[in-house]
């Protein structure tokens, strides 16, 4: 029965690799909404504890369940399920199978790290459904969404880069989350290995100040898709927090209060700069960063305080995803429901345009102090690029060329010429030979 | 030494089978490809009858006629030499098949001939057992190979067979001097008898010198290769694959042997000498070749490179260093006869020998650019061949004396072979701005040149066997132990 | 136990003798020609597979003829080798299905399929390779089965890149040949023994056995394409897609990894390389080759040159892996050999589908190919996030080993290397990726052919679904028996005797 915790990835994967071929697209794309199925099935009919061995697969790695974790992969499952039913015929028209293929493929990564037990198994989930995630933000192919798109990737990349190196640093082969939390009782590795996790999984989260892909990606992706990001932040970012800090079991007093002062910068930015926002799509984007920040402050809480970790995992399992759950049906009222969003839309606009201007201003106030250093990253670059690839190749070619001509110069063969036809006269020849003769005749004595 | 009895004196069939097949073939003009080929299968025997006795009996003598040492003629066969009659055999095997299709009947009655009889002087002289035997086999080699490069008539043949019989002539003399003075301080021809009776004096040195300097300028050594080039280049594909392949080769073998066997030890400068001379030769050579524009004066150069390659053994003298050189004599008598062959070909095929305008050669010659191909591996000494075996050989030898000089030199000489070897392949692939009339090549002729190169290859793949032949009553084997310092 | 003699003999014949017959064909019998092909790539794998059999049931495979006196020709089946081997040959077969479907009638096919023939001939004779000798005699035999495939179009652009070709290596087979000649001097024996046979007997001279190491790696350098000897690789790109497939991932960049390998493993012994301090300077060498391949590729538009530059510098991860000393680096190295060929060849399948299909060549013409053409990209967007390093696919678990090693050896400064390479993949692959996927598709593409039913033809499209199913299960499934991790994990027990 275990086996069936394996469907909770697969089903949606396998689902979305049959899409490729026409005719399962033309009759089975009614099944799309139910990839989210055994994820629900799982959370509501499997005892706590129910787990897997896949010692053959990564690096051995397992899948299991547990009481609060149950009711996260329900509403996540719930979402997915719900955005999946939203969309319905969006995934019919042009571009729709390729759109139905990165949902499944996102779907069966965020729904399988919900599951993981070791961190190999919970990275390799994330970076699938963080790919797939790229091409839903890509989908409407606009200019805005290639500039999301390419953010959001630079901000992936740099996440997993990050993560990866924990596991790199780990120095261990295979284990379960308790060898990672181990290593970060360890008083070595610890500082690395927090630092790591906590900008890793920040990046995702859209923590305030690494939060500068989200309101692109919000505004970019499809309106139906917008539940999707929140689940990302939540489901992978604030997820990953949870499984990889050793959150209960070690004392980390600096870090829990970095967290903490992180997490009230990033409320109250989100909070302040959202509120700044005219277009809907972008305050929720700015809510989900004050969101992380209010999670990264309990979790702050938690590390300075071990003792106060019972507690706090109902909190989080249940507030995160009753928050996205929350908003996404919020948001897909507003969607189906256009009186809804005439009045939001209405509302939002309603507020005085001179407050807007002053506070629409703050997103950029980062930015600039970047400029400088960018423009000058830029400079640097660019000599780089003209030395390595531009002045070196050239003066390469030149010497080579140089050669070429000298080798293949007229004087060269002249000389060759004139020495071997020297050679061949005959005075010169029998010289030689009498001096060949008398030498070697001289040299024996 | 246990000189053997043995009932048949296979020696002197090998002698005179190619005598008789060349009389024949004079007299009979009409039917001389056929003769000549009778003949040289029929060479097969006596060749392997005489390697087998060597191989299982060690060193044997004959006394022709009866007589013995001092008066008489004595042949005298060990490793070395059967091992240099089979590559004679094997080379003009190829050779004379080739042969049979390339010459038209006016040519051919006067190829027969004087090949075969080539042939036989070459038997005789790599079984000669006295010096002066020795000069006669080696003018009369002269003679015959000036004839052969004549053949092709025209007036670049005719200068550069010219030339040839002028240095021949001159070499023999030196040589014949050295004799006169030997005989006049010793009084015995045989090399055996006079090995033993040397002793360092002026006289010896000066015929030393004199002999030496008459058999390089007959191997052609750099720097007095210059009559090689034109005389191999010009003279018909088959002559320049006897040329290069066996003439060179005998005047190489009896400088070993006055070397090895007759005089005393020399001190290491005249060593160094003939060394750095060979050096000299494969950088020239190679530099000559990578510069010409006509394959065949490529190739012809390629001899002058290869044959620097022989005279690197002198300073170095370990026993590996022979086997090594006379490993490159085979690897090189059966590449560069493969190599002279297959231009031979190109030649026949196109009607030109410009290396930039080979024009697809190797889809519209695929045997014959095969063959090109094996042979110039076995040259450049790449595995699996003769060649690389023989610098194989050569290289453990100069590391383990400690002269590091010679393995640049080794190596430099192999990557300017590889640059000259690949230089034609590359434009054989290439389509040429000017086409030529082309002729169908016989199929024999395609087929023997690459047989030739198998051969070639074949050798990098059972060195054991020729090593261990070349080791029977061999006159380096009694110098191990007197190894340089 | 006569049979256990001959297998390998007969392993390496199983595609010489194949090849030998495939030159005299002529041109028009296709059919004669695809049977041979087939059948020597299918008896070679199965051979392979009877060897597996046997060494997993404790035979020891040996052929040992003279060649020498004191230097035999010895072909083994040993550890490394069986890593090799059977990469080799597998992807053999599949490249010769997709080579028989790219060259469809074009011409000087027989020529062609005999000296491919040769090359892996020649592949497996290295991979089998018991002594340095007969390694260095396959070696060469490479060099030379592949030039007659670079210049296989015969233009004018072939026949410098082939001239290229040949300088190249055979300075680098001089260098070889100096520095085996002078380490039969110093040590007496060739004989690849595990731990090394330098270090059996290390009374010989230290700085003369530095220079044996730096000529060896340096010949082997050429053909791995270490950094400032890679000039070769981009240039033999004029190449027919099957040779470069072939050039890339299983036969001559391979090879001269799989010589490093040897060399520093079988020849000096790691330990002993790392006592004579110069796997140090190896290590940096392959990291600057890593992160300058990287740099390069960034600027290339033209396709397979962009992926030219990309095996320059993943290539230079197996050299990283061995050179870093430990057992953990040293399977990440090991087994990249198997991943690097797998997703490489997946590339290289599709580029190669792409120009045969629409007569694409750079990418700045791939917009949109992914509607067109989307089993074709799929499959390289597979090799292309498994190039990045991306988990599950077979890239992730080298990158992994490799990272984990050097922090187990105290070389941190790997790690920032490893990253920066995987930042610099994404940044050259990722818009490729971007393009054929989201961009809008032209009008027309530059020259279009119609294969009917599929995208393309079955045998062009075949092969590179294969092996890129191939890097993914070789990542997904990296803890399973008998996958190239578990055998490079068994290689590195032996090597360091744990």
């Amino acid at each position: 029965m275990s086996l069936l915790l394996l469907t909770v990835p697969l089903l949606p994967w396998l689902l979305a690799l049959g899409l490729v071929s026409d005719s399962v697209y033309r009759k089975a794309n009614w099944l799309i909404p139910c990839a989210a199925l055994p994820a629900l099935a799982v959370s509501a009919l499997f005892p706590s504890g129910t787990s897997m061995d896949l010692p053959w697969l990564l690096l051995g790695s397992s899948l299991g369940i547990e009481t609060p974790v149950q009711l996260f992969l329900a509403l996540m499952g719930a979402v997915w399920l719900g955005v999946a039913l939203v969309v319905g015929s969006g995934f019919h028209d042009k571009t729709g199978r390729r759109l139905a293929i990165f949902y499944l493929l996102a779907m069966g990564g965020s729904l399988g790290l919900i599951l993981a037990r070791d961190p190999w198994l919970f990275f390799f989930f994330a970076s699938v459904s963080g790919y797939a995630l790229y091409g839903l933000i890509l989908h409407q192919g606009s200019d805005e969404a290639r500039k999301a798109g390419r953010r959001y990737l630079v901000v992936l990349i740099l996440g997993d880069l990050l993560l990866f190196e924990v596991l790199v640093t780990l120095a261990a082969e295979g284990g379960d989350f308790s060898t990672l939390h181990q290593a970060m009782t360890n008083p070595d590795s610890r500082d690395l290995l927090v630092g790591l996790v906590l900008v890793g999984f920040a990046v995702k989260a859209g923590l305030f100040p690494l939060h500068l892909w989200a309101p692109l990606a919000y505004r970019a992706v499809p309106v139906a898709l917008l539940p999707l990001l929140l689940a990302y932040q939540f489901g992978q970012g604030v997820l990953g927090w949870i499984y990889w800090l050793p959150l209960g079991e070690v004392a980390l007093p600096t870090w829990g209060f970095s967290m903490q002062v992180v997490g009230v910068a990033s409320l109250l930015f989100g909070l302040l700069v959202g509120m700044g926002q005219v277009r809907a799509r972008s305050i929720l984007a700015y809510i989900s960063v004050a969101l992380a920040g209010l999670v990264i402050f309990a979790m702050g809480r938690v590390l300075e305080q071990p003792d106060s970790w019972p507690m706090m995992p109902e909190m989080l399992y249940f507030v995160v995803p009753t928050t996205v759950c929350g908003m996404t049906i919020l948001w897909l009222m507003a969607c189906k429901i256009s009186p809804l969003r005439c009045w939001l839309n209405s509302r939002l606009n309603g507020w005085s345009a001179r407050r807007d201007n002053i506070l629409r201003k703050l997103p950029d106030i980062p930015l600039a102090f970047l400029r400088p250093g960018i423009r000058w990253l830029n400079f640097i670059t660019n000599r780089i690029h003209t030395t390595v690839m531009v002045r070196l190749p050239t003066q390469r070619d030149l010497f080579l060329t140089w050669i070429g001509r000298k080798w293949l110069a007229v004087d060269w063969e002249r000389t060759l010429n004139s020495l071997e036809s020297q050679l061949g006269q005959w005075s010169v020849a029998i010289s030689f030979l009498v001096l060949l003769g008398g030498a070697i005749a001289v040299l024996a004595l | 030494m246990g000189i053997s009895t043995v009932s048949i004196p296979w020696a002197i069939w090998t002698i005179l089978l190619p005598l008789a097949g060349s009389l024949l073939c004079f007299l009979l003009p009409r039917r001389a490809a056929l003769l000549g080929q009778a003949a040289a299968f029929s060479i097969v025997v006596p060749v392997a009858g005489l390697g087998w006795q060597v191989a299982t009996h060690g060193i044997q003598r004959y006394a022709v006629g009866g007589w013995g040492a001092p008066l008489g003629i004595d042949l005298y066969a060990d490793g070395l030499s059967s091992l240099m009659l089979i590559m004679t055999a094997l080379v003009g095997l190829g050779i004379s098949l080739y042969a049979s299709a390339y010459f038209e009947r006016r040519k051919a009655q006067f190829f027969w001939p004087l090949w075969l009889f080539l042939w036989a002087v070459l038997n005789a002289l790599f079984l000669s057992g006295d010096i002066f035997n020795l000069y006669v086999t080696l003018e009369l080699l002269g003679l015959a190979a000036v004839a052969l490069v004549a053949l092709a008539g025209g007036a670049d043949a005719l200068t550069g067979a010219m030339r040839y019989l002028l240095v021949s002539l001159l070499g023999s003399l030196c040589y014949l001097l050295g004799v006169a003075l030997l005989y006049h301080a010793f009084g015995t021809l045989d090399i055996i008898s006079l090995g033993r009776l040397m002793m360092p004096m002026p006289a010896v040195w000066t015929a030393m010198g004199l002999m030496t300097a008459g058999l390089l300028l007959k191997t052609a050594l750099f720097p007095l290769h210059f009559w090689l080039p034109p005389a191999h280049a010009s003279a018909p594909a088959p002559v320049s694959a006897i040329l290069s392949a066996l003439v060179v080769k005998a005047s190489f073998y009896l400088l070993l042997r006055l070397w090895l066997d007759l005089f005393p030890e020399p001190g290491a400068a005249p060593r160094l000498l003939l060394g750095v001379l060979g050096a000299g030769a494969i950088l020239w050579g190679s530099l000559q070749a990578l510069r010409q524009k006509r394959l065949k004066l490529l190739v012809a150069y390629s001899t002058v490179a290869q044959l620097g390659y022989l005279f690197l053994a002198f300073p170095l003298l370990i026993s590996a260093a022979w086997n090594a050189v006379v490993y490159f004599v085979l690897s090189h008598a059966l590449a560069k006869s493969a190599m002279f062959l297959a231009v031979g070909n190109i030649l026949y095929f196109g009607g030109h020998d410009r290396i930039d305008e080979l024009d697809r050669i190797v889809q519209r010659l695929p045997l014959t650019m095969t063959a090109f191909a094996i042979a110039g591996i076995s040259i450049i000494g790449l595995p699996p061949s003769g060649g690389f075996v023989a610098k194989w050989l050569l290289l453990e030898a100069a590391f383990s004396s400690g002269q590091w000089g010679w393995v640049l030199v080794v190596i430099s000489g192999s990557l300017l072979a590889a640059a000259y070897v690949f230089k034609v392949i590359g434009f054989a692939f290439t389509q040429a701005k000017v086409l030529h009339e082309t002729r169908a090549v016989p199929t024999i002729m395609e087929w023997t040149a690459l047989g030739l190169a198998l051969a070639a290859l074949a050798l990098g793949l059972m060195a054991p066997l020729p090593l261990e032949l070349m080791d029977i009553g061999a006159p380096w084997v009694t110098l191990i132990g007197e190894e340089l310092p | 136990m006569n049979w256990d003699e001959w297998l390998p003999l007969l392993i390496v014949c199983s595609s010489l003798l194949p090849g030998l017959v495939i030159f005299f064909l002529s041109e028009r019998k296709v059919v004669a020609r695809t049977v041979l092909n087939l059948g020597g790539a299918v008896a070679k794998l199965m051979l392979v597979l009877i060897l597996l059999w046997g060494v997993l049931h404790g035979h020891h495979y040996e052929t040992r003829l003279p060649l020498l006196p004191g230097l035999d020709l010895v072909l083994r089946a040993d550890a490394l080798s069986l890593l090799f081997l059977p990469l080799s040959t597998g992807l053999w077969l599949l490249t010769t299905v997709y080579a028989i479907g790219y060259l469809e009638d074009s011409p000087h096919r027989s020529r062609f399929f005999g000296f491919f023939s040769l090359c892996v001939t020649a592949t497996v004779g290295v991979a089998l390779a018991g002594n340095l000798m007969t390694f260095l005699l396959f070696y060469e035999l490479l060099t030379l089965s592949t030039y007659p495939l670079i210049v296989h179009r015969g233009t004018e652009v072939a026949r410098r890149a082939g001239r290229t070709y040949l300088i190249y290596t055979m300075l680098g087979g001089a260098l070889l040949l100096i520095g085996t000649v002078w380490l039969y001097g110093l040590a007496g024996t060739l004989e690849f023994t595990e731990g090394g046979f330098v270090a059996a007997g290390s009374s010989n001279s230290r700085a003369a056995l530095i220079a044996i190491f730096s000529l060896l790696i340096a010949g082997l350098g050429v053909k791995a394409a270490l950094a400032p000897l890679h000039g070769w690789l981009p240039q033999a790109m004029v190449a027919p897609a099957p040779v470069s497939a072939l050039l890339h991932a299983v036969a001559v960049v391979k090879v001269g990894a799989f010589g490093i390998v040897r060399v520093v493993y079988d020849v000096f012994g790691i330990e002993y390389a790392e006592w004579l301090g110069v796997t140090g300077p190896l290590a940096v060498l392959a990291a600057v080759t890593i992160l300058y391949g990287s740099i390069r590729a960034l600027f290339q538009d033209d396709l397979k040159r962009r992926l030219a530059f990309s095996t320059v510098s993943q290539v230079s991860y197996i050299t990283l892996g061995v050179a870093i000393v430990g057992p953990i680096a040293t399977i990440g190295g090991i087994v990249h050999l198997v991943h690097q060929g797998l997703m490489k060849i997946t590339l290289f399948f599709c580029a190669g589908n792409l120009a045969e299909t629409l007569g694409i060549h750079k990418v700045s013409q791939m917009n949109g190919v992914g509607h067109r053409m989307p089993w074709t990209m799929g499959a390289f967007t597979l090799g292309a996030l498994g190039m990045i390093g991306v988990p599950p696919l077979a890239g992730f678990v080298s990158k992994w080993y490799l990272g984990h090693g050097a922090l187990e050896a105290g070389q941190n400064w790997v790690v920032l290397v490893l990253a920066g390479s995987s930042l610099l993949n994404a940044a050259y692959f990722l818009p490729i990726l971007y393009a054929a996927w989201f961009r809008e598709p032209p009008a027309a593409w530059p020259s279009e052919r119609s294969f009917g039913r599929w995208e393309t033809a079955w045998a062009l499209l075949l092969p590179p679904l294969i092996t890129a199913f191939m890097s993914l299960l070789v990542g997904l499934l990296a803890a399973a028996p008998f996958s190239p991790l578990e055998w490079a994990r068994l290689i590195a027990t032996r090597e360091y005797g744990l």
